[in-house]
């Protein structure tokens, strides 16, 4: 994720080329594949997780409004660490995947991406299961 | 058409019944335990470079250091430092793809990836990326580096 230029760059790992330049509608932080042709992308400074797919054609959608988040993590689920309070929802369009934003209340101390229970001890976040912003749009790579 | 409205009905009530299973945990606060993680053993490291992310080849047992300018190669059962990628500017990591032989070592200070053949942990090309690459991924079915 090319962080100061608000886009990513798709390079064909066989030869080394370039196979294009996906826009992203922010700062990008962190980015990870989930092994079947699809690429999820926090983009920091809008809350937001982009959802990047395809070989000649992508669709994003955006989930997880939160407050600014360091990393996410694909394992069973999306987990989303975030700076303020967590919450658990179903990405628009994707009934098997779980998105779950985790992060700290108030204290602002580092992030946990795990423990999607309930608030982390020592911290006054809770978890607010509503708050989702998401939208779809359509890009080509 | 009954058939169907049933089949409706079922999902909604599934669905239902997850909401409520997910949903009974989150009412009571959990305080995690033990983890079961410990320190196995320290690999000294060396170097006075800030660090930043650190990749690992599960079947070469190598574990690769981005240390600013250069990525430090370490066999984590060894110990021992196998090989250095160099020439590198503010490298956030390096992404090691085995199965093309090739790792791909980011450059954010010069906006660029260094190709790196895995064997011989020499830098074989560069490819031009957007501002600063950072964070990087790959993707086995379009077999492509995201950065």
């Amino acid at each position: 994720m090319n962080s100061a230029g608000s886009d990513a760059t798709a390079i064909n790992a066989a030869d080394g080329t370039v196979a294009g330049t996906i826009a992203l509608d922010g700062q990008p932080e962190f980015v990870v594949s989930d092994g079947k042709g699809k690429i999820f992308v926090n983009i920091t400074d809008k809350s937001q997780i982009v959802e990047v797919a395809g070989q000649t054609s992508s669709s994003t959608t955006t989930a997880a409004a939160s407050a600014t988040s360091p990393g996410i993590r694909l394992a069973n689920g999306l987990f989303s660490s975030c700076e303020k309070r967590s919450h658990t929802t179903p990405l628009p369009g994707f009934s098997s995947l779980i998105a779950m934003a985790i992060w700290h209340g108030s204290s602002g101390s580092s992030p946990v991406d795990e423990d999607p229970r309930g608030p982390h001890p020592g911290t006054s976040g809770g978890y607010d299961v509503g708050d989702i912003s998401s939208s779809i749009k359509r890009e080509r790579i | 058409m009954t058939h169907r409205s049933t089949g409706v009905t079922t999902v909604f009530s599934l669905g239902l019944l997850t909401v409520l299973l997910i949903g009974l945990p989150w009412a009571i606060p959990a305080i995690p335990g033990p983890s079961g993680y410990h320190l196995l053993k320290t690999i000294p490291v060396g170097g006075t470079e800030g660090w930043d992310y650190v990749t690992m080849d599960n079947a070469a047992r190598r574990l690769y250091i981005s240390r600013e300018n250069h990525i430090v190669v370490v066999n984590v059962d060894s110990g021992a430092v196998v090989g250095k990628i160099t020439g590198l500017s503010g490298t956030s990591g390096m992404l090691p793809v085995p199965d093309l032989g090739r790792g791909f070592a980011m450059s954010g200070g010069t906006s660029t990836a260094a190709i790196v053949d895995l064997k011989t942990v020499r830098k074989i090309g560069t490819v031009k990326t957007g501002k600063d690459p950072d964070s990087f991924a790959y993707d086995n079915v379009t077999k492509r580096v995201s950065s």
